[in-house]
């Protein structure tokens, strides 16, 4: 391998270039590709045109998406959509560690296993979990002497442990994750492991149960984060969808999106039934509705363009 | 034709299984772990008593009570309130009313009527719940309000039960609820004013004289007995007080807005002077009617309403 130091100007940025590449194509494929760079590059330019730098990046990610579009597409869509619902399972709890130390711990071996595709191990800590999230929104003792109302740790100021909104989208949550990992292990065939990158989505979704996602609270930079890594994340998904002509990421988005959909059903149906619910309840306002709105259009869009589109082939 | 291979147990779905059952298992045996340490913790702590004194009962109902919410999931602080009304802490005066002394029950009734629209008047003095008053929050308002509307339900029902029980234990009296013990407290008063109270020849003279001068002042006056002669006046104005929350509550009633029930009228004290003007009058004029028939009536009645307290292990609401 060559040495940083003895790369010339132009070189070096088309190897940093080259990056967004995957690394087995780069592997694959580098060396040949900065030879053509080099060769091509008629004026010597020390830095390349930015419209060059533009189509190499564009290329770069076009091969990540067609190379995450390998394998039955419906399998690694349910378990990208898992791993979705996983994260946001464990973010709810974060903030209440401390009344409920074990569950959150358990929450978090979940997702490594869902994550690490450990598919079975995952399967009986969803439903254990599950189990508990259930008793906690009925306001039922189940195995131990979690207390309610669980108060949220002094940094965190979040509300009580699913004080908003109603039993089914909390439940339907893990229901949802249960049932795909369920469908991945009758299966029987290998899963992808997940980037650790998931993890760092935890603190953006600390506190955020399906009835507090679509708020987004005024001056918090934590939600506004958030916000902003939904709609990037699913752009990236319509895009990715339409590069690779694969619906997986739609699915994903559509598994993931559903608790915050059966919050908003659930708000309207007893916001109608209920006069108090404006003390215990969640309705779902005009930017609670916006949100969700672009939400789901980003993600019928993500099912909608596969249809459409062919594979591109890569270069 | 050759059969379908059956699929055999491998030895990595064996492991996957094996492993997910460890899983299993050592979560939970993590779970009771901690609930064991958690509950020791909980237990450990000295209680510090709630009241010192005559509200020991009180004080064990309380501490039943948030025992039985732990053991149903929910926080509950014991809590008894010592807060009185400003209207109640000059006791003497107070004292003296429920003795039936003409000169404290005519400052009483110059200022206040019977009482009832004085809520509205003077709304710190009665305890007005829409004004803020120096009375300590209860602290399990706070712990009510911090849930879900399903987990809510789930929190009335084991308040219920949990108050049912812990009044069992310390009265030995079946009630189902909160409001059903006061109803029951109340409808005791009511069997012993009948029995004790009505039954007295010298009140019921007393009463009858009481009775005529009423009419001739122009007050209708259903019933003679001493219980109805005393409940009379404050009874004509609950029912204005009554009609008027219904009123008020009428277009949101209408709207769907509000379940059909009686409401307290909502009143400034600006609003209410009228009312209470004409109360002060009719309560005076009660009382000038009344002078002795209170006197021997009203002693009679506070010891009564003790009593059936003290007997359903109320006595924290006496003061």
């Amino acid at each position: 391998m060559r040495r940083p130091t003895a790369l010339t100007g132009p070189e070096r940025w088309y190897r940093w270039l080259l990056r967004a590449y995957p690394r087995e194509y780069r592997a694959a494929h580098g060396e040949e590709m900065i030879a053509t760079l080099l060769e091509t590059d008629g004026d010597g330019r020390a830095v390349p045109w930015p419209r060059e730098a533009l189509a190499l990046v564009a290329g770069g990610a076009r091969a990540r998406a067609l190379g995450a579009g390998r394998g039955p597409a419906w399998a690694d869509g349910v378990h990208l959509g898992v791993t979705v619902l996983a994260v946001l399972n464990l973010g709810v709890l974060v903030p209440y560690a401390r009344s409920v130390p074990v569950w959150t711990a358990l929450a978090a071996v979940t997702l490594f296993a869902v994550t690490r595709g450990w598919v079975r191990t995952a399967l009986g800590l969803v439903a254990l979990v599950g189990g508990k999230v259930l008793a906690v929104v009925l306001g039922h003792p189940w195995l131990d002497q979690t207390l309610l109302p669980v108060f949220s740790d002094g940094v965190w100021n979040a509300p009580p442990l699913y004080s908003r909104g109603g039993p089914v989208a909390p439940v339907a949550a893990y229901a949802l994750a249960f049932l795909g990992l369920a469908v991945l292990a009758a299966r029987h065939g290998p899963l992808r492991r997940r980037t650790w990158r998931w993890w760092l989505a935890v603190p953006l979704t600390a506190g955020v149960d399906p009835a507090s996602w679509l708020m987004v609270e005024s001056g918090s930079p934590r939600a506004a984060v958030r916000v902003g890594l939904e709609l990037a994340l699913l752009c990236l998904a319509v895009w990715a969808g339409r590069v690779a002509a694969d619906p997986r990421w739609a699915l994903a988005a559509a598994i993931a999106l559903a608790p915050a959909v059966v919050a908003c059903l659930e708000g309207v149906t007893t916001s109608r039934a209920d006069v108090l619910v404006s003390f215990h309840g969640f309705s779902a306002g005009r930017q609670e509705l916006s949100h969700l709105g672009v939400l789901v259009l980003l993600t019928v869009a993500a099912a909608a363009v596969p249809l459409h589109a062919r594979r591109h082939a890569l270069l | 034709m050759t059969p379908p291979a059956r699929r055999l147990i491998g030895p990595r779905t064996a492991r996957a299984t094996v492993r997910s059952g460890a899983a299993v298992l050592t979560a939970l045996a993590a779970v009771a772990a901690v609930d064991m340490w958690a509950v020791t913790q909980a237990r450990g702590r000295p209680q510090e008593p709630l009241l010192r004194g005559p509200a020991q009962l009180a004080q064990a109902r309380e501490e039943i009570r948030a025992e039985c919410m732990r053991r149903r999931g929910f926080r509950y602080v014991p809590f008894l309130s010592t807060y009185v009304n400003p209207i109640r802490r000059d006791a003497a005066e107070a004292r003296a009313r429920d003795a039936g002394e003409y000169p404290a029950m005519r400052r009483f009734r110059e200022k206040y009527g019977f009482g009832i629209f004085a809520l509205y008047a003077y709304p710190r003095e009665f305890g007005n719940p829409q004004v803020e008053t120096d009375a300590p929050v209860n602290p399990n308002n706070t712990i009510a309000m911090a849930l879900s509307r399903t987990q809510f339900a789930a929190y009335g029902k084991a308040g219920d039960a949990c108050y049912s029980k812990a009044v069992k234990m310390t009265t030995g009296k079946d009630v189902t609820s909160i409001t059903d013990h006061m109803i029951q407290a109340n409808e005791r008063i009511d069997r012993l004013v009948t029995r004790e109270l009505d039954g007295d020849p010298r009140l019921a003279a007393l009463g009858a004289d009481m009775a005529r001068c009423l009419r001739n002042k122009g007050y209708s006056v259903p019933s003679g007995t001493p219980s109805a002669l005393a409940r009379r006046g404050p009874e004509v104005f609950h029912a204005e007080e009554k009609a008027l929350g219904r009123a008020m509550a009428r277009p949101a009633i209408e709207a769907g807005d509000l379940p059909d029930h009686d409401y307290f009228p909502s009143l400034m004290a600006a609003d209410a002077t009228p009312y209470l003007t004409r109360e002060i009058r009719a309560a005076l004029d009660d009382l000038e009617c009344g002078r002795r028939f209170y006197r021997a009536y009203e002693p009679g009645h506070a010891a009564i309403v003790r009593r059936a307290y003290v007997e359903y292990g109320l006595d924290e609401w006496l003061w």
